[in-house]
């Protein structure tokens, strides 16, 4: 089933391609243009995932995508997100160690001063190596 | 309640070193500035021209200002995105762009949400001519030669450039324009692959910059016909220009810094002479004599002035060349 | 010559200048395993460090991290599935296995001593003969390069695993995600939507970090309520020692194949490592245990990763062509101090010349023995609780994809792509073929173009000049021997 999705996916994509190549401009004679190498891929990525479409009909291999886990994935994908848009606004050094507590804390909870105490470091230390000893920057406190 | 207590600690310690790193305001004075460290931000990656120009001005200017100043690369879009940005930014002089040649090629390509108009110049700190360029063992001896043999075999002299649309492509296209020839342009990813086809006979010329031909010339390998420049070069004295040869053509790259438009005159100023005496230290033309850039300082004005003129020039050029995004 | 050498060994020996190498190395090791910390940014970042030094100090420290960053970017590889580089990418096949089976010091004692036999070997060619070599430099042309990357993609069906089909879709969907942005021959826009920032394209590091590390990570939080903790087994020398027969033979040839690639200006490590992986496969007797996590699947890529710092230095030093992006940031920091890298460096700077080639041996020798005495150290990691190991590898890799570029948009990409590569490892979709593509896309479809504007629009020029036929030759081979073995296996099975 799962397989049955992706390849409808990337049929999409391929047709999607193929149309958008059209409105390509072509300037050396010599230069089969930009368009050629897109167009070409999306023929191959139609037939690829009209083959895979076939192969998973007629295999029907069980969906095992589905697990104990996903409630999880979600959780920490949505965390992550969350983490993203903070970086910006609340800057590196209280973003991730905001992040940190709670998805240590949400992963399993132990001794809390000790998960804390490992938040911070590591986030002080992260900081250190980039910002300070690198001198790559990161994002400041942004109110 | 004590996870509370442990969690408030913690926010409050890391807000109080936040808060202290930011609160350490500057002396009263007429126009306060620099209230914080200046940021330079260079559109392309670390390690490259620009980059080691920045960040080799930087080090010169930083006795000029009581603040310290940050090189930030920002990269993308052939240079878009750091120009974007820096002419986006809060215009109180804080953050500084290190603007190149492609402020005016891209927004003339329709590839830049930006006009050299959204930036109010500095200081204009390097320029670079075209050098044609081709083998030492080429059978021509004289641009002339070259550029006949290009006018009786129209397409079929393959010049080599750094990518379609890029300075030394339009420097090509600028040969072209004034004396009627034609070649067959073979866009690069950079100059310095274009320089490599050339020494393994791959190609005939490149257009690309003196420096990044000048070691090849030393050795032998290579010869320059021609620079595109008003004067002829203090390091290849023997090169003509091609304005000597009646061709009337000045195309180059150039760098320097700039501000977001509405940034204030007395900030700009402040900022000039900083950045001038940075740009007059000995260990600054020291840098770019060994890089082999060209220094030519030049103030906000005549930097305009360079900028308006290479817009016209390379908006005819990007048109005739069909590279205008409709 | 003995005695050039003998002069740059006691130069790199002085206390001050062997420090700095020193420094080098440890300061790469850790850069490389850091993901988005590459081996050009780490030598890109300590390049205004060098501008005050004398020339042999300042190049011994850049050359030192530019070895332990292509070494180093196998440690987070083996370890955390995160290759610190792109070159890294495929010791993670391998090397990941490896370690979840309890076996990271035997994976890390691998990858240490084959970095050292392809630094060494490489070394070794650029000091003998590498006015010879440096002519292949000059040979290649656009239709070489074009079928290079054809040869390299023709990599994707044997590193598919269980379903070359969804190996090769992923591999044909990546390629189309590099079209993305200014087409490069004529700087057209494509499927940009407007965006300034895709003008570029996807930057290829966070879609990597995104791939492997963070979809790692997700399928670590899944994982972890039945988490099985697995024992390290902690005697990673000795055991690493004892394989050193086993992976001798595929160390040497990878290190010297990594070497050519190196020459290739343009071709850098991260191609060289796919390349000798797939050749250690093609030449082994049981290539069906490549990606199970097999000794030769880790000695391979990483004796051809480390073989390209030698091999990039030869048209450095010899023609003043760098060989890959490091060595043109190595150009770059010899133009600052006054040096004209090419032909006249060796007359007029013979003593740097040798230096420098000291440095590089001593450089690799500091990095065995630095990577050795690590191992304990490394597999440190694994001990931490996977509760708290996992959210610091998600910091790392958002934090790792932000200061490629400094830029947000990187970091979105890094979690998009980890989505889409956690999703793609529960439907057993390959992640390695994307990355392959994303490397060599540019590179087929501009020197196809290339190729064609200097020839005039004739296709004959691919197969009338013997590298480019021979290469393309090898990639048609290389493409279909899996699927031909499978027909093969089939039939003898049906019979």
């Amino acid at each position: 089933m799962a397989d049955v999705l992706v390849s409808a996916a990337f049929a999409f994509i391929s047709i999607f391609v193929f149309f958008s190549t059209g409105r390509f401009p072509e300037l050396n004679i010599n230069d089969p243009g930009p368009a050629l190498f897109p167009k070409m891929l999306s023929v191959i990525l139609l037939v690829l995932s009209v083959a895979l479409l076939l192969s998973a009909v007629f295999k029907r291999r069980k969906a095992v995508f589905f697990e104990h886990g996903w409630k999880k994935v979600l959780f920490t994908v949505l965390l992550l997100l969350l983490y993203y848009f903070s970086l910006d606004i609340l800057g590196f050094l209280v973003s991730t160690s905001l992040f940190l507590i709670i998805l240590i804390r949400y992963l399993e909870k132990r001794n809390l001063l000790h998960d804390v105490a490992i938040s911070v470091g590591f986030t002080f230390l992260i900081y250190s190596v980039f910002q300070l000893l690198l001198n790559v920057p990161l994002p400041e406190f942004g109110i | 309640m004590k996870k509370f207590g442990v969690l408030a600690v913690l926010l409050l310690f890391t807000f109080s070193i936040l808060a202290g790193c930011q609160s350490q305001g500057g002396k009263e004075a007429k126009v306060n500035f620099p209230e914080k460290a200046i940021e330079i931000i260079v559109p392309y990656a670390a390690g490259g021209g620009t980059d080691a120009v920045a960040r080799a001005l930087a080090d010169a200017a930083k006795d000029s200002f009581s603040k310290p100043i940050a090189v930030v690369n920002k990269t993308g879009g052939g240079g878009a995105v750091g120009m974007a940005e820096g002419a986006k930014a809060k215009a109180d002089g804080h953050t500084v762009t290190m603007v190149t040649v492609e402020l005016v090629t891209l927004p003339n390509m329709g590839l830049a949400p930006f006009t050299y108009n959204d930036f109010k110049p500095i200081i204009q700190v390097n320029a670079d001519p075209s050098a044609l360029t081709v083998k030492a063992d080429a059978p021509w001896k004289t641009a002339e030669e070259f550029l006949n043999y290009a006018k009786a075999n129209p397409g079929k002299v393959k010049v080599g450039n750094s990518g379609a649309g890029a300075i030394w492509h339009l420097a090509a296209a600028a040969i072209e324009d004034k004396t009627g020839a034609k070649f067959n342009h073979v866009p690069f990813d950079g100059a310095a692959p274009a320089v490599t086809a050339l020494l393994g006979g791959h190609i005939d010329a490149v257009t690309v910059s003196p420096a990044e031909v000048a070691s090849h010339v030393k050795s032998g390998q290579l010869k320059i016909l021609a620079v595109a420049s008003e004067k002829r070069l203090e390091q290849f004295p023997d090169v003509p220009t091609f304005k000597e040869l009646g061709i009337d053509v000045v195309v180059g790259t150039w760098r320097g810094l700039a501000v977001p438009k509405d940034t204030p005159d007395e900030i700009v100023s402040i900022l000039y002479d900083g950045f001038k005496k940075a740009a007059e230290k000995d260990s600054f033309k020291e840098f770019m004599k060994n890089a082999g850039l060209g220094l030519e300082v030049k103030d906000g004005k005549e930097f305009l002035e360079r900028m308006k003129n290479d817009n016209e020039l390379f908006a005819k050029l990007i048109n005739s060349l069909g590279l205008a995004k409709k | 010559m003995l005695s050039h050498l003998f002069y740059g060994l006691a130069k790199v020996l002085r206390p001050d200048i062997f420090l700095l190498l020193l420094l080098g190395v440890w300061g790469g090791i850790a850069i490389g395993s850091l993901p988005g910390l590459t081996a050009t940014m780490g030598v890109a970042l300590l390049l205004p460090v060098t501008f005050g030094m004398e020339p042999e100090a300042g190049m011994l420290l850049l050359l030192g991290i530019y070895i332990g960053a292509i070494y180093g970017g196998s440690v987070s590889a083996i370890l955390l599935r995160t290759p610190g580089t792109p070159a890294a990418a495929a010791t993670a096949m391998d090397g990941f296995e490896m370690a979840k089976r309890g076996e990271a010091g035997k994976a890390l004692g691998i990858s240490t001593t084959a970095s050292f036999i392809g630094g060494i070997v490489s070394t070794l060619m650029l000091i003998t003969i590498s006015p010879i070599l440096a002519k292949i430099a000059l040979k290649f042309s656009a239709p070489e390069y074009f079928a290079l990357a054809i040869f390299g993609l023709s990599i994707i069906s044997s590193i598919s695993g269980k379903s070359p089909l969804k190996g090769i879709i992923v591999g044909v969907f990546g390629l189309l995600v590099s079209t993305i942005g200014m087409d490069p021959m004529t700087s057209y826009p494509r499927f940009t939507f407007g965006n300034v920032n895709l003008l570029n394209g996807f930057s290829f590091i966070p879609v990597m970090i995104g791939l492997f590390g963070l979809a790692q990570a997700l399928y670590n939080v899944e994982e972890s309520e039945q988490a099985v903790k697995i024992q390290q087994k902690v005697e990673g020398v000795l055991s690493a020692l004892s394989e050193i027969k086993r992976i001798l033979g595929t160390a040497v040839r990878s290190a010297v194949m990594g070497t050519f690639i190196g020459i290739i200006p343009g071709a850098g490590a991260d191609i060289a490592a796919f390349v000798s992986y797939n050749e250690a496969k093609r030449w082994s007797k049981h290539p069906e245990k490549f990606g199970t996590g097999i000794p030769e699947g880790i000695a391979a890529p990483e004796a051809g990763n480390n073989g390209v710092t030698g091999g990039a230095m030869i048209p450095l030093l010899t023609l003043g062509i760098p060989g890959d992006a490091v060595t043109a940031i190595l150009l770059g920091a010899l133009m600052i101090q006054g040096l004209q890298p090419g032909p006249l460096l060796f007359k007029e700077h013979g003593e740097l010349v040798y230096t420098i080639f000291s440095g590089l041996l001593v450089g690799n020798v500091l990095m065995l023995i630095s990577g050795l005495l690590g191992i304990r150290l490394f597999i440190k990691v694994l001990s931490v609780p996977k509760n708290i190991l996992t959210p610091l590898i998600f910091v790392l890799c958002i934090v790792g994809s932000y200061a490629m570029n400094n830029s947000f948009f990187d970091v979105g990409v890094m979690l998009a792509s980890g989505v889409i590569g956690y999703i793609f490892m529960k439907l057993d979709f390959p992640a390695s073929p994307i990355i392959l593509a994303l490397i060599l896309g540019p590179m087929a479809e501009s020197n196809l173009r290339r190729s064609l504007i200097m020839s005039g629009g004739n296709y004959s020029i691919f197969f009338t000049r013997p590298i480019s036929a021979f290469l393309l030759t090898l990639a048609l081979i290389t493409f279909i021997t899996p699927f031909l073995k499978d027909f093969i296996k089939r039939k003898n099975l049906g019979n």
